[in-house]
C-alpha cells in the first residue's frame, strides 16, 4: 500500500507540474505599448509578432495556391513586418463560439474581430485596450479615414466609451438594409394594373393577384403578400407597409419630445397594423406567415405563388431569381416602398449599427498594428493610388481572410452607378474588379435582349436587377437622393438592462404585432399590450437608452 | 389457438403506429437523398418530395471535388480507429476488476463510486476546456479522445454483464493457470459478446456523431471531424443579407443534402451487420453466448 501511495503522489505531482508549465503558453501578459518608429503602412524593423484569429464564410473559396492561414494578406502583413500567427481560423458561427470560450478563460488573441456582445463582455472583464484614439489618430491614412468615416462619424461613436475609442468598428454597406418593394411585372400586365405607388394601389394589385388568376393556369392557387415570423427586414419583410405610414418598427426613433423609443411601441404602428389585419382577413396576406421562416416564405415566390415581395437589395439574387429560372417569362420590378398618404413620399428605415469591431488585447506591445493592417486593407481594396484591377482582384478574391477589414459604406450603390455609366457609355475601363464581375453579368443579360433561356443564366438576371437601371440599387439611390432614409438612432453599446432584456422585449413586441395582424387581438388593445411589455422590463431598457442618447446629444 | 379480440385490435393499432413511426424515420432520409439528386431551382420551388426531380449528380460532383469534406471524413475515420479501441479497452480494464467480488479487490465500492461520481458531476465546459488547453492537447486529436476515453455508463453496463458470468468458470480458468488478463480476454469478453457489440456500436456512433468538441478544441476546419464540419456548413447558411458577390449558381440546400446523406451512410451501413446483436445485446445474459 505504501508503495502505491507513493506512486500516486508522484503521478499527481508530475501532473501539477505539467499543468503549471503548460498554462504559461497562452497569450497573456505583455508589457503594454512600446514606442516604435513605424510608417502608416510599416514596415516594422525588427518585425513584430501578432496572434490573431480569422473567421470566414464557409462558402468562401480559397484561391489557387492560397491557404486560410497563409495567403496574399498574411504575406502582405509579413512585408509590413507583422508576422501573423493564427490562434484559430473558423467559419462565422464557430468563430463566435470559440472566441466566447477564449473570453471566458480570459485569454484572447492579440488583435481580433468581435461582435457587440463580446465587446461588452471584454470591456467588463478589462481584457482589451480601452483607448485606441491616439493610435487611430496618429496612424490611420487619409484613405482609411475617408472609408471608415473617421473618429467623428456615427459608426465610431458606437465604439466610444467615456470619450475613448475602445474598438475600431468594422464598417459595412449601410444603405443596403433598406426595404424595397418587388412586384411581378408580367402579372401586372396580365391584370392590367400600373406599378403600385400608394397603399391603395398595392391593395388593388394584391387583390388582383389573389383573385384574377395572374399565372393563367385556370386555378385559384396564388397568394398575396408573403411575410415571415421575424416580420421585418431581410426578405418577406412587412416593414415596407409600416414605412408607408411613417412607422419604423424594430428601429430606435425620436419622439416629438426629443426622447427616443423603440419604434415597435410607437402610436404610428396602429394604422398599418389595422390595414394589415384588414388584408389578412381578406386573404391578401400569406395565411401561415407567422410560422414560416424567411427561407420558407421565399419558396412562395420561387414557385410562382406570389407576385409581391418586400425585402432588401440582395433579394433579386435570392429568392426572386429562382422565379425566373422556373419560368423564363417571369420578371420583377424593383420599386420604392408605397405611401399611405398620396403626395407624400414614404421613407425606408436602415440599420446602420455595425455589429463587429476590431479590438486589441490589453498588454499587447503594438496596438498600432491594428490600424496599420486596416490601412493595408483599404490601400489594397480601395486605395486612391490603386489603379490596377488585377492588383485589386488579387487581394479582393481573398478578402474574407483579411484581418481588420473596413468597407466603404456605399460600395454597392457606387457599383450600381459605375456599372450603369459603363453600360450606357460602353466604357468599362473605370470599373474595379468586383464591379467588372457584375458588369459582365449585366452585359450578358442585355446582349441576350433582356431575357434568359437557361437556368444557368439566372445570375445574369439577378445582377442586372441589382446593379443596373431599374434594379434594387436604383431604388436605394432614389431613397438617398430624396432624403428618404430613416436612420436607427441607437448607435451605442448595449446598456446592462439591454443585455438582459432587449431580446425578450423585441420578441414580445413582434408577438403583439403578429397577433394583431392575424386578428387574434383587436388593434385597440395595442396600448394595453405595450404597457405590459414596458412594465416587464421594457421601460427600463428605454430609460437607460434615453440617458445615453441625451448625454451624447447634448455633449 | 384462439386469439382474443382485444389482441387483434392491439396488433392492428400497433402495426399502424409502428409503421407510421418507421415512415417518419425513413421519409426524411429519402427526402434528403432526393433533394441531393435534384436540380437546385426545383428544390427551391418545393417540387421535390421523396423522388428526385430533374435528376442531376452535380451536388455530388461538387462535393467529390471538395477537399475539406474528405479531409473531415478522414479525420472522423481516424477518430474511430483510435477512439473506439481506446474506449473499449478502458471499459474492459475497468469493468472486469470492478465486477469481481469484494474479496478480490479491496475498496471496490469506493472505486466504483469514484467512477459513478463523474457521471453525476462534471467540471462543465469551460473548466474542461481550460484543462485540455493547459495540457497542451488543444488542436490535437487527443483533445477529442482523452476527455471521453472512460465511458462510465458503458462500464456500469459491462460490470453487470460480467457479474452474470458464473464464478465456476473463473475458478476453472484460474485452476488451469490463466492470468487475470487472460480470464478477462478469453472467458468474460467472449461470453458477453452481444453486449460488447452493443457497446462497440454505441461508441462508434458516439464518436461519429459528436461535433461540439471538434469545434471547441480544433483551431482549423481542416482538423474538424465530419460532424463538426457539417455543423459548420449547415449552420453558416448563406445569409441573404450577405455580400452578393459570394452567391453562386450552386444551391446550398442540395449540397447540404448531399453532404448529410454521405455522412449518414456509413452508420446506416454499419447497422445492417450489427443489428442482430444490437437487438438482443441489452437484455441477454452471459451463459447463452
Amino acid at each position: 500500500m505504501k508503495f502505491r501511495f507513493r506512486f500516486f503522489a508522484l503521478v499527481a505531482a508530475a501532473a501539477v507540474v505539467l499543468l503549471m508549465t503548460a498554462g504559461c503558453s497562452g497569450e497573456k501578459g505583455g508589457s503594454g505599448p512600446v514606442d516604435v518608429d513605424v510608417g502608416k503602412l510599416g514596415p516594422y524593423d525588427p518585425p513584430i509578432n501578432c496572434v490573431s484569429a480569422a473567421s470566414y464564410y464557409i462558402t468562401s473559396s480559397v484561391a489557387d495556391g492560397q491557404k486560410k492561414d497563409d495567403n496574399v494578406w498574411t504575406q502582405l502583413y509579413k512585408d509590413m513586418g507583422i508576422n501573423i500567427s493564427f490562434k484559430f481560423t473558423a467559419p462565422n458561427v464557430q468563430y463566435t463560439e470559440k472566441l466566447n470560450t477564449d473570453i471566458a478563460i480570459g485569454s484572447i488573441p492579440d488583435i481580433v474581430t468581435v461582435d457587440t456582445n463580446q465587446l461588452v463582455k471584454l470591456l467588463k472583464a478589462g481584457l482589451i485596450y480601452d483607448d485606441l484614439t491616439p493610435y487611430f489618430d496618429k496612424y490611420a491614412t487619409d484613405d482609411t479615414k475617408r472609408i471608415t468615416g473617421g473618429l467623428d462619424s456615427d459608426l465610431f461613436k458606437i465604439a466610444t466609451v467615456d470619450n475613448k475609442l475602445v474598438a475600431i468598428p468594422y464598417t459595412d454597406n449601410g444603405y443596403d438594409a433598406a426595404d424595397i418593394m418587388y412586384v411581378r411585372k408580367d402579372w401586372l400586365e396580365k391584370v392590367n394594373l400600373k406599378p403600385p405607388k400608394t397603399i391603395d394601389d398595392l391593395e388593388k394589385v394584391l387583390d388582383a393577384f389573389v383573385n384574377q388568376d395572374p399565372d393563367g393556369d385556370g386555378e385559384k392557387n396564388t397568394i398575396g403578400l408573403p411575410g415571415y415570423k421575424g416580420l421585418y427586414g431581410g426578405g418577406a419583410s412587412l416593414a415596407g407597409i409600416f414605412h408607408a405610414y411613417g412607422a419604423y418598427p424594430h428601429t430606435w426613433v425620436e419622439q416629438p419630445d426629443g426622447s427616443i423609443t423603440y419604434g415597435s411601441f410607437s402610436d404610428k404602428m396602429k394604422a398599418p397594423m389595422a390595414k394589415l389585419a384588414e388584408w389578412y382577413k381578406k386573404g391578401l396576406i400569406m395565411e401561415d406567415f407567422a410560422v414560416r421562416d424567411m427561407q420558407k416564405s421565399g419558396s412562395a415566390v420561387m414557385s410562382g405563388e406570389s407576385g409581391v415581395w418586400f425585402g432588401n437589395m440582395t433579394n433579386p439574387a435570392w429568392p426572386l431569381m429562382a422565379t425566373v429560372a422556373n419560368d423564363y417569362n417571369a420578371d420583377w420590378l424593383c420599386l420604392p416602398v408605397p405611401t399611405a398618404t398620396p403626395g407624400q413620399l414614404a421613407s425606408a428605415a436602415i440599420y446602420k449599427t455595425p455589429n463587429r469591431f476590431h479590438v486589441v488585447r490589453k498588454g499587447y506591445e503594438h496596438p498600432e498594428a491594428l490600424v496599420l493592417m486596416m490601412n493595408a486593407f483599404v490601400d489594397k481594396m480601395w486605395g486612391s493610388e490603386l489603379k490596377d484591377p488585377a492588383e485589386h482582384n488579387k487581394y479582393a478574391e481573398m478578402s474574407s481572410f483579411a484581418l481588420c477589414q473596413a468597407w466603404p459604406t456605399t460600395k454597392n450603390l457606387d457599383a450600381y452607378k459605375n456599372i450603369t455609366y459603363a453600360i450606357d457609355n460602353q466604357d468599362p475601363s473605370k470599373l474595379n474588379a468586383e464591379e467588372t464581375l457584375y458588369y459582365n453579368n449585366v452585359k450578358a443579360f442585355l446582349d441576350r435582349g433582356g431575357k434568359i433561356d437557361d437556368p444557368s443564366q439566372q445570375l445574369d438576371w439577378a445582377r442586372t436587377h441589382i446593379f443596373y437601371k431599374g434594379g434594387s440599387q436604383s431604388v436605394i439611390e432614389y431613397y438617398v437622393d430624396n432624403n428618404l432614409v430613416v436612420d436607427d438612432l441607437w448607435k451605442y453599446l448595449d446598456t446592462p438592462a439591454m443585455s438582459m432584456k432587449k431580446r425578450s422585449m423585441e420578441i414580445s413586441a413582434r408577438e403583439i404585432v403578429t397577433k394583431i395582424i392575424m386578428g387574434k387581438i383587436p388593434v385597440e388593445d395595442f396600448d394595453k399590450q405595450v404597457q405590459a411589455i414596458l412594465k416587464s422590463g421594457g421601460q427600463q431598457v428605454i430609460n437607460e437608452a434615453n440617458v445615453i442618447y441625451k448625454a451624447n446629444k447634448t455633449g | 389457438m384462439r386469439e382474443h379480440p382485444t389482441r387483434y385490435v392491439f396488433v392492428v393499432v400497433n402495426t399502424i403506429f409502428l409503421s407510421a413511426f418507421a415512415l417518419s424515420c425513413i421519409l426524411p432520409i429519402l427526402n434528403l437523398a432526393a433533394t441531393s439528386l435534384s436540380s437546385a431551382h426545383r428544390v427551391e420551388a418545393g417540387h421535390v418530395g421523396i423522388w428526385p426531380v430533374d435528376f442531376t449528380l452535380s451536388s455530388y460532383q461538387y462535393i467529390f471535388r471538395d477537399n475539406e469534406f474528405f479531409q473531415a471524413f478522414i479525420n472522423s475515420v481516424v477518430r474511430l480507429i483510435i477512439g473506439v479501441p481506446l474506449n473499449i479497452i478502458m471499459v474492459f480494464l475497468t469493468a472486469y476488476p470492478l465486477s469481481r467480488p469484494q474479496r478480490y479487490l479491496r475498496g471496490r465500492t469506493a472505486i466504483s463510486w469514484f467512477f459513478v461520481l463523474t457521471m453525476l458531476f462534471s467540471g462543465g465546459m469551460i473548466p474542461t476546456y481550460m484543462l485540455v488547453n493547459a495540457m497542451g492537447l488543444n488542436n490535437t486529436i487527443w483533445a477529442l479522445l482523452l476527455p471521453g476515453a472512460v465511458p462510465v455508463f458503458y462500464i456500469v453496463l459491462m460490470i453487470n454483464f460480467f457479474k452474470q458470468v458464473p464464478e465456476e468458470l473463473y475458478e476453472a480458468a484460474v485452476l488451469d493457470g490463466a492470468s487475470e488478463l487472460r480470464v478477462m480476454a478469453q472467458i468474460y469478453v467472449p461470453l458477453s459478446l452481444p453486449s460488447v457489440v452493443t457497446i462497440l456500436l454505441f461508441t462508434i456512433v458516439a464518436h461519429w456523431n459528436s461535433w461540439f468538441d471538434g469545434i471547441i478544441y480544433m483551431n482549423d476546419t481542416a482538423r474538424y471531424p465530419l460532424q463538426s464540419y457539417l455543423q459548420a456548413v449547415v449552420i453558416n447558411k448563406m445569409d441573404v443579407t450577405m455580400d452578393i458577390s459570394l452567391s453562386t449558381n450552386l444551391n446550398q440546400q442540395t449540397m447540404d443534402a448531399a453532404r448529410l446523406f454521405l455522412a449518414t451512410l456509413p452508420i446506416l451501413l454499419l447497422y445492417l451487420p450489427l443489428q442482430r446483436y444490437f437487438i438482443k445485446g441489452l437484455h441477454i445474459g452471459s451463459v447463452k453466448g
